[in-house]
């Protein structure tokens, strides 16, 4: 369904900065309608992926496809692609609306469809009662908001969003996140997002796009990758759990022994011989204290560690051979108790 | 992400001076790109230009003249327009080229307006073509400015409405 409606495609893309490979023949696509999340630890090539689809930057090979269409050849000006940044650099002597209707001055419709437009563009922002207002008096979300709108008005083909919210504090964050996952669900405009943050990334993207060493590592909707990070490196960035290494003494049911006992790991791979090593995520998801020793595997003995509150929760740190796993109580525990925990199934995860 | 570098060039195609900036906006006729004046302070009859200043500085593809907003520093005070009179920009990758023809026009934030270098534009040996469509590039200019047209709305008086152009 998504090769039917493919409206972008980068295909095989390579670009090295200052000599080192940046991008190493990344390739992905975007549906109609889609907002997919780029999403990659600061210098992983993201911004620059996105300087190459508005065309700002040449790939060094590979292309840049709309619907089928190399776009080597056209100018950033003609592809018909929508901008929105973290400075969002808005016309401080002018009203809201002024600035919103921006870029649709050019499009030379009647000026009644111009102004239809941009107060469009304003309510879905949920800035309505705005339009007369200067921007200088308006609040730094709404500002931004004023930005989207301005963006959002000429309907761009696609809209490119690096870091957009990245100099707003958290709760307005949040609050603007919801409201730009509405807008661009609502709008159908196909996006693509750009940021380092994790939380962002998982309250806006359809899909994600996990960017590391030049390349997509995972790509899925935010349920399948937490499902199934696939590389170590996902799991990690993600910041879902304990990296655990492990060798396998039973293939089937999988176990396999590990420094926090033996282990009984979801998997997905066809088989694991006695012997491999393999790397295990053990997520920090819900776990029970064990009080008696049932079960042969999947409890972890340690000393609980630096116990805080987290308001709904207990965030403790166990300490267990050479890890420190993380794990949620609802009830508070000593620091300094030896503990046995229970690992859920679905808490032990096979990556290799 | 959008960094962008300005090139200005004579009448001729050489370069006068380049200078980097971020592209807000993008589109097929107008490109808005935000930038700083990076150089020491320069004073000028009618114009002081601090280093720092913010330029909000509209290109366009297909007419004769480009636009500077000019802010001064952080704050949201406009101290003019700064309009040069030159060809449709290109733009290829992050390079946005202009041509200058040397005719500039500044207009002060209450709207009066002073045309600049009219004798170094006459003296250019510009073709007859060039030479007309600069002129009309000013005349349509001076109309924007004389009503209160887009970019120029902020001179409209308060509570009068505006004219969406």
């Amino acid at each position: 369904m998504r090769e039917v409606s493919t409206v972008l495609e980068v295909r095989e893309v390579w670009k090295s900065y200052e000599g080192a490979s940046l991008l190493r023949g990344i390739s992905f696509r975007l549906a109609h309608g889609e907002t997919a999340c780029l999403l990659g630890p600061s210098g992983s090539g993201k911004s620059t992926l996105l300087r190459i689809i508005a065309g700002l930057e040449p790939a060094e090979a590979g292309q840049v496809l709309w619907e089928g269409e190399d776009l080597a050849p056209v100018a950033p000006h003609a592809r018909g692609f929508g901008l929105m940044f973290q400075e969002y650099a808005l016309f401080p002597h002018r009203s809201v609306l002024e600035n919103v209707a921006f870029g649709l001055r050019m499009q030379n419709l009647p000026k009644a469809e111009t102004e239809i437009r941009a107060r469009e563009a304003l309510a879905r922002v949920g800035l309505a009662d705005f339009s007369q207002r200067k921007v200088t008096d308006l609040s730094g979300g709404e500002q931004q908001r004023v930005a989207l709108a301005r963006a959002l008005a000429p309907r761009p083909r696609l809209l490119m969003l690096d870091e957009p919210l990245g100099s707003l504090d958290r709760g307005l964050r949040d609050q603007l996140l919801a409201d730009l996952r509405r807008i661009l669900a609502l709008d159908g405009t196909p996006a693509l997002y750009v940021t380092h943050d994790q939380e962002e990334a998982l309250a806006i993207a359809d899909r994600l796009l996990l960017i590391h060493d030049g390349q997509v590592q995972r790509s899925g909707t935010p349920a399948e990758v937490y499902a199934d990070p696939g590389e170590a490196w996902v799991a990690q960035f993600l910041d879902m759990g304990t990296l655990v290494q492990a060798r396998v003494i039973r293939s089937s049911p999988l176990r396999a022994q590990s420094e926090l006992g033996i282990l009984a790991p979801r998997c997905t791979h066809t088989h694991h011989a006695v012997g491999v090593n393999l790397t295990l995520l053990v997520r920090r998801a819900p776990l029970t204290i064990e009080r008696t020793a049932r079960r042969r595997y999947n409890v972890v003995c340690g000393i609980v560690q630096e116990v805080s509150f987290r308001g709904d929760s207990y965030r403790a740190t166990l300490n267990s051979s050479t890890y420190r796993l993380p794990f949620d109580l609802t009830h508070p525990v000593a620091p300094g108790t030896a503990l046995s925990i229970h690992l859920a199934p679905e808490a032990v995860l096979c990556l290799t | 992400m959008s960094d962008v570098t300005v090139v200005k060039r004579d009448w001729q195609g050489r370069e006068v001076v380049r200078w980097t900036g971020r592209a807000v906006h993008i589109d097929a006729d107008e490109i808005l790109v935000e930038a700083r004046f990076a150089r020491s302070t320069l004073r000028l009859p009618y114009l002081t230009l601090a280093q720092g200043d913010r330029m909000l500085e509209l290109y366009y593809t297909r007419r004769w003249y480009n636009v500077f907003a000019i802010y001064a520093g952080e704050s949201s005070q406009l101290k003019g327009w700064y309009c040069n009179i030159a060809r449709p920009v290109r733009m290829h990758g992050s390079l946005i080229e202009s041509d200058d023809l040397a005719l500039d026009l500044f207009i002060s934030p209450e709207g009066k307006t002073l045309l600049l270098d009219e004798e170094e534009f006459a003296a250019l040996a510009l073709s007859p073509d060039d030479r007309a469509q600069a002129a009309a590039g000013l005349a349509d200019l001076q109309a924007l400015v004389r009503e209160h047209r887009p970019p120029f709305e902020a001179l409209a008086p308060q509570g009068r409405p505006l004219d969406w152009g």
